[in-house]
């Protein structure tokens, strides 16, 4: 009896206790916060395609990581333009060889290409995205990216 | 798409009049929640504008795989438990804090609808919240005074449901013996 007096007593309070209101204040501190925050860029929408459909398929022809890296590449470069079904019924590895040269340039360094600031993308954004492919690839690839 | 799923989208293309309608239905759960968690006016009002700016800044990476509400709750969490957790280290908040913020008056200016005895309320309220540790605080404001599910508690705090279960039947406990103690 006594403790079903202290339970209906606390539920009576929490049953009181649900009336609070944000402060009027707090939009406007909000808001003004808003205002100066520089937002995040969204994630590269392009990561679950290349997952998903590229992946598997580069995994499986057993396609080396720079050759790899060189597709991904060319696969952002063809997204500006074209769409991902097509790109993937073009004969994906002759692409990979074909891109190869105009990834990676004469130096070794990803190439600049008018169509990564045509999507908001830096070449640093580019990279970065390649590297997170990689290691997914190598994580699917069993750790191997040789195989 | 949901209505609120195309107000999020909005919002995560930059609609800052679609964020004000976010703000609009989940503000009072955040200062709410804060509020509770720390019983200092000012600091509430930071730790909610802490969560919203967060909330701005990551929404072009929010991907829908759980529901925004979801998502605004574990921030809310996040922020809050971390601020409490870092407060405590340099600044225990005590009973006469306590009573001097709910005494000063701002909290009925700011909301005149609660009449005096809500004020009281809230006062046995805090006093007992205030001597459960983080977690529990937690879990017994988000279940028993805002309703949220095990589940949602369970998302928005990062713990197994059965934790969660664990934190409210343990916080209660503490509660309902502090109360027959006089608070």
């Amino acid at each position: 009896m006594a403790d079903e007096r202290k339970m209906n007593d606390l539920d009576e309070l929490f049953r009181k206790a649900k009336k609070l209101e944000a402060p009027d204040t707090l939009w406007k501190k909000v808001s003004d916060g808003v205002s100066e925050t520089q937002r995040e860029k969204p994630a590269f929408s392009l990561g679950e395609t290349v997952k998903s459909i590229f992946a598997p398929v580069w995994v499986r022809a057993a396609v080396p990581l720079a050759v790899t890296a060189a597709a991904i590449a060319i696969v952002i470069r063809l997204s500006a333009t074209t769409t991902v079904p097509e790109i993937y019924d073009a004969e994906t590895i002759a692409a990979v060889n074909e891109a190869i040269s105009e990834a990676y340039g004469e130096n070794g360094a990803f190439a600049e290409h008018p169509s990564y600031a045509a999507n908001g993308l830096a070449k640093e954004d580019i990279n970065e995205f390649i590297n997170e492919q990689l290691n997914e690839i190598y994580r699917i690839n069993g750790g191997d990216n040789n195989a | 798409m949901s209505d609120e799923a195309q107000i999020v989208e909005k919002a995560r293309s930059g609609d800052t009049a679609a964020f004000k309608s976010l703000y609009d239905k989940y503000g009072r759960f955040v200062w709410s929640v804060a509020f509770r968690m720390t019983y200092d006016f000012d600091e509430a009002e930071d730790v909610a504008q802490d969560v919203f700016i967060s909330a701005w800044k990551s929404l072009p990476g929010f991907r829908g795989v759980s529901a925004f509400s979801t998502w605004l709750y574990r921030i809310t969490v996040n922020h809050t438990i971390n601020r409490v957790k870092r407060r405590r280290i340099t600044k225990e908040l005590t009973d006469e804090t306590l009573r001097h913020v709910l005494d000063s008056g701002v909290f009925m200016r700011q909301n005149p609808a609660a009449a005096a005895d809500e004020l009281d309320v809230e006062k046995r309220l805090a006093a007992l919240l205030n001597r459960l540790d983080a977690d529990r605080r937690m879990a017994v404001i988000l279940r028993e005074i805002e309703g949220l599910s095990y589940e949602e508690i369970a998302e928005a705090t990062g713990v197994p449901i059965g934790t969660v279960r664990s934190r409210l039947a343990r916080g209660r406990k503490d509660l309902e013996e502090m109360a027959a103690n006089g608070g």
